[in-house]
């Protein structure tokens, strides 16, 4: 056999994470599934470099693995195909604040978070306990039904009285009444009486990809977060960096039988009577326009727009799908990143202790009003100066990790949070222009808060969204999630109401990208297209090896370092 | 902390080419293979990495023996996604002046470039290559893909035939012998052969003359692989994959471990030990024997190994690559006079005489760099996607390629990386005059240090894991004792780019390797050996 000629069963277009999921898991089942990656090697969104100096790994993209509360963890046996999962200390995440005061939140330890909000504010720490003992024996069942189920709510069904913030009410009497019509700046500020509190979790909310400014789950954020950080959110990186992932999915299909074709972009996507029935790979394909038939489905791994617009064609879109799909667009906050490698291990001197240990930060907000001023910048097309850094900054990868940075190196990058339109300097384009003068921006602001971090720095990388984009350019507009993340486009919602993802308006076509839940590395999507695909073809009964639940994994892991989560407060 | 299994047939030290091409051919054997590389990443100096979008090949670019490797078939490299591309116009030598000769695998299209500038010259190079071809294609290529002659037993057996016989007599001189004896005229023409003989380390002056006739035969059918020279190794990975070898990555050997003169296994930095009924290592002999295997247990199994090792010599020269994201391809100023150097694979810039040429590279030996002598390569001529084209049409990846001191003379690379990278565009740009309106979209300059920091087998930025000199080639690669692949140490190969056939991602130590492990551990010798090995080895001229 040379090339990828031939019929399959299944084709998978595009080779990211969710894509190499779905496609393991039904090459598993028995289907002989193909999937085809456009760039050199596949991960998309997992992918480690050396753009820096030999031995300091860049992970480009995602930073903070959530991939042990998956099911895909146990069920493809990802630690057998070499994923190591590691993490630095308990503190999982804080957030600093100029006068060297930080609220932190810890990853496993709710009692010592419950202490460490109670030396700020008692009432808030009490909020945290009421939350977190309701929660926390729940959160089983919440993760795999919201993460790893099909979706069966839209926005509507959220924000309606009587929904999800009506029954938390029932848990927690201190929620208004009013909740499903309020935002998360709002019930953060009806909730709790601590400002630096607030500012802390809605930047965290923020970091986290919800809009602080949106009604909906989102406005129940505040309440969950700390919750979610401490019961199922402990901060890791994996063994190489997050390629590392990659690797473990690519090992494990290949194990199976499956075929990955990677410099292989699509061109375009067969239909024949409404149906997919197969690819026609690009004239500079490893194997130039070659045409490649899947038997039973196709699943596109590509957001949205490229999926319906370029694969698919636009001409062949009924109206209703043509507009869905249009309107998808991401028109919220990209991700602006500043890479540096240090001389020496992080420290938050005249800081309170637990920082210099913990794996990321969020940054450069002070208070609610810098949200809201968050909201305007992206609401106006304004690049925030200065920055605002509510997005991930993670200083734990070679902590956590040393294979990650060279021996005496750490590296450390943040995340700013930024439009992708620059109307004022001539459109994204010239993102090539401002790149290093922006990073100079978020290295000042930084500065503001740590001046001796800042000068342990050696070295600096900054990508733009436009780098992202050309990265990647299925992540339309420099987007991190395929998409966007707010309300509208909530549950089944995603990409589009009527799209019925992971199914599509045409036959055999499926998603599992751009649909819910928002990309990250739980697999979710991934792991949803494959459970809807194996069920509509039949090949899901009598699979002993697919029954992982959610959070199963992680708690085999942490117990094997001997760590219990969920344990309730006194 | 991961779950590896603890015991494995083969434990095989570094995922390089060699190192992947013995996990492939054990692994698909039945052996159960255990791949463990200290990067994250497989491939050695087959790297690929993206700066935004675009591609740089950071070490190996280059492919000397795509066409003709025994794994590409065997292993079935084009199923799991490896295609290379053939330049049409292989090479080109460019002038001050902006003009070009140009350099094709085909003999005769050479010669009639060459005849723009000399007449008879044209005429002597059918003649010369005619010859240089068959010894390469009849003798060196097959001798790759097979064990090395013992020393003696190949001066006695070479001179049974008129091919060994001209590599008898070629072993003796040195490339500039080997050239004068070729008979051309035509400076620019010798030292465009030269140039390619030596781009990639070999001193002009030393011996192993024949290997003049290889370089430049195989530069001449160079191949770039698509997607990127990662694509080989990814390709490989998968192959092996397939066949059940586990990799592990990002996961550093920190010891061979023996039992009195045996190997039984690997010990990881994490402290993990796995035990392996045969233990490949693909590193140099130095990281082999003095570190992995310690100094202690090679005594224990032959009185000679630490020294062998000890006098192992790097090479006297390294590379200096500098990469560039381009908005737009440089465009030879001479492709007026001949529009092909335009699209040569290897354009030579700033050298036109052999004396200019010999006086660089003793130059380089004495820890000078020059910025203005060098070849330019634009990758995305040949595989366009190395940049994001279909988002940016017309952006382009170009690199510049040139050998380098390891240690400066005048203070160290730090300080200088990045103002040679610019004064190396400079000089590009008076050769491709509208790169001085092209937008650099990002840069990477990859000296002499940063090759010994990411492949720590590339010591003093080493291109080949040691030199090319005869006291370590053919049956002496790495040692006498050591050369067809099994050491005195009982159970422990070496395979990597220090053992025979060498560097330069030839993948011919680990096909090599494996046919040897296959015998000792009895395993299944599935793949037939190419004809050209048979067809030489009647001959008498492979092991």
């Amino acid at each position: 056999m040379s090339g990828p000629e031939g019929t399959y069963d299944v084709i998978v277009v595009g080779g990211g994470i969710n894509g190499l999921t779905a496609a393991t898991y039904l090459q598993k089942s028995g289907l002989q599934v193909a999937c085809f990656e456009r760039k050199l090697e596949a991960g998309a969104g997992c992918c480690t470099e050396e753009v820096m100096a030999p031995g300091v790994k860049v992970n480009l993209c995602a930073s903070n693995l959530v991939t042990l509360w998956s099911p895909v963890y146990g069920d493809l046996e990802l630690e057998r195909f070499g994923l190591e999962m590691l993490t630095s200390g308990e503190w999982g995440m804080f957030h600093p604040f100029r006068d060297r005061s930080a609220v932190m939140f810890n990853s496993w330890n709710a009692a010592a978070q419950y202490e460490h909000l109670a030396s700020i504010n008692g009432h808030d720490a009490e909020i945290f306990k009421t939350a977190y003992n309701a929660l926390a024996p729940m959160m089983e069942v919440v993760l795999h039904s919201s993460q790893f189920l099909q979706a069966t709510q839209g926005p509507d069904d959220i924000t309606q009285e009587g929904g999800m913030g009506t029954m938390l009410r029932f848990l927690l009497p201190e929620i208004p009444e009013n909740v499903h019509e309020l935002d998360a700046i709002e019930v953060a500020e009806a909730v709790y009486e601590d400002d630096r509190i607030r500012t802390a979790i809605l930047a965290n909310c923020v970091m986290s990809g919800a809009h602080p400014w949106d009604r909906g789950m989102s406005a129940l954020m505040p309440i969950v977060f700390p919750v979610l950080q401490c019961t199922q959110s402990v901060t890791w990186t994996s063994r190489g960096g997050s390629h590392a992932i990659t690797h473990a999915l690519c090992s494990c299909f290949a194990a199976h039988g499956g075929r990955l074709f990677t410099g292989c972009p699509v061109d375009r996507i067969i239909i024949e009577d409404g149906a997919a029935t197969g690819v026609v790979l690009s004239p500079h394909a490893a194997f130039p326009e070659a045409e490649v038939r899947a038997r039973q489905a196709v699943i596109s791994n590509l957001s949205a727009h490229p999926t319906f617009l370029q694969l698919v064609g636009e001409e062949r879109l009924p109206d209703w799908v043509r507009e869905g799909v249009h309107a998808y667009k991401n028109d919220e906050t990209v991700l602006f990143q500043n890479y540096w490698v240090l001389d020496r291990p992080p420290r938050w001197e005249g800081y309170p202790d637990g920082l210099d240990t913990a794996y990321g930060f969020t940054y450069g907000i002070e208070s609610v009003a810098d949200i809201r001023r968050l909201e305007e910048c992206l609401e106006t097309n304004t690049l925030p100066d200065p920055p605002i850094v509510a997005g991930l900054s993670v200083q734990g990868f070679a902590l956590a990790d040393p294979t990650q940075a060279p021996p005496g190196r750490y590296t450390m990058m943040s995340w700013a949070n930024v439009p992708w339109e620059l109307p004022a300097h001539g459109g994204p384009e010239k993102w090539d222009v401002i790149r290093e003068e922006y990073g100079d921006k978020v290295d000042a602001l930084l500065r503001e808060y740590n001046p001796g971090l800042m000068d342990s720095v050696v070295d600096r990388y900054c990508t733009s969204p436009l780098d992202y984009f050309r990265k990647n350019p299925s992540q339309v507009c420099g987007s991190t999630t395929s998409g966007p993340t707010h309300l509208p486009w909530f549950g089944t919602h995603r990409p589009f109401p009527g799209c019925g993802a992971p199914r599509s308006p045409f036959e055999n076509l499926y998603l599992s990208n751009a649909i819910w839940p928002y990309g990250t590395t739980t697999l979710g999507s991934g792991y949803i297209a494959a459970s809807v695909v194996a069920e509509d073809l039949g090949v899901r009964s009598g699979q002993d090896w697919w029954r992982h639940k959610a959070m199963e994994a992680g708690r085999e892991v942490l117990a094997r370092r001997g760590i219990e989560i969920g344990v309730p407060l006194p | 902390m991961t779950t590896t299994d603890s015991h494995y047939d083969i434990a095989i030290i570094g995922a390089g080419p060699n190192g992947l091409t013995a996990a492939g051919y054990l692994s698909r054997a039945g052996a159960k293979v255990l791949l463990a590389d200290r990067h994250h990443e497989c491939g050695g100096g087959l790297i690929t990495e993206e700066w935004s979008g675009f591609r740089f090949n950071t070490h190996a670019k280059l492919m000397m023996m795509m066409d003709v490797m025994p794994p590409f078939e065997d292993l079935d490299l084009e199923s799991w996604g490896c295609t290379y591309l053939r330049p049409d116009v292989a090479a080109a030598i460019v002038t001050r002046d902006g003009r070009a000769m140009c350099f094709y695998a085909d003999i005769e299209r050479t010669a009639r470039s060459i005849a723009r500038f000399d007449a008879d010259d044209a005429e002597a190079y059918v003649e010369v290559m005619t010859d240089w071809y068959t010894i390469v294609n009849e003798a060196i290529i097959p001798a790759t893909y097979s064990l090395p002659l013992p020393l003696l037993d190949m001066a006695v057996s070479y001179e049974q035939t008129e091919v060994g016989r001209v590599v008898n007599e070629m072993a003796e001189e040195s490339f500039v012998e080997t050239l004068e004896a070729a008979g051309f005229e035509s400076d620019l023409l010798k030292t465009a052969i030269l140039y390619l003989g030596t781009m990639y380390g070999m001193d002009p002056e030393g011996g192993l003359g024949f290997l003049l006739p290889l370089f430049f035969n195989r530069l001449l059918h160079a191949s770039v692989v698509r997607n990127g020279s990662h694509q080989l190794a990814a390709s490989l990975a998968r192959f092996a994959n397939r066949n059940g070898t586990t990799i592990e990555r990002a996961a550093e050997v920190a010891a061979i471990l023996t039992d009195g003169p045996r190997a039984t296994g690997i010990r990881f930095a994490d402290g993990r030990e796995v035990t392996a009924g045969a233990v490949i290592s693909t590193a140099d002999p130095q990281m082999t024997f003095l570190g992995l295997v310690g100094e202690e247990a090679c005594l224990a199994a032959s009185p000679h190994l630490v020294a062998q090792s000890q006098s192992w010599e790097w090479e006297s020269t390294s590379l200096f690559n500098a990469h560039y994201a381009l908005s737009e391809r440089p465009r030879l100023a001479a492709a007026d006079d001949d529009p092909d150097a335009d699209r040569a694979l290897v354009k030579i810039m700033g050298v036109e005489t052999v004396d200019e040429l010999l006086g660089h590279i003793e130059s380089v030996k004495a820890g000078r760099f020059s910025t203005a002598i060098g070849a330019g390569m634009v990758l995305t001529d040949f595989d366009p996607m190395q940049a994001p084209v279909d988002i940016e049409p017309g952006t382009a990846v170009a690199c510049w390629e040139t050998l380098a001191p390891f240690d400066l003379a005048d203070g160290s690379w730090d300080g200088k990386r990045e103002a040679c990278a610019k004064a190396v565009f400079e000089t590009w740009t008076e050769y491709a005059p509208n790169l001085a309106d092209t937008t650099v979209v990002r840069h990477y300059a990859n000296d002499p240090t940063f090759i010994e920091a990411k492949l720590p087998n590339m010591v003093r930025g080493s291109i080949k894991h040691g030199a090319y000199v005869p006291t370590q080639m053919l049956s002496n690669r790495p040692n006498a004792d050591c050369s067809a692949y099994r050491t005195p140490i009982e159970n422990l190969y070496v395979a990597g780019a220090s053992v025979w056939p060498g560097g330069m991602v030839l993948l011919g130590g680990g096909y090599n390797v494996a046919g040897v492990v296959a015998d000792d551990l009895g395993l299944d010798r599935w793949w037939t050996e190419p004809e050209f090995v048979s067809e030489a080895r009647k001959k008498g001229l492979v092991g």
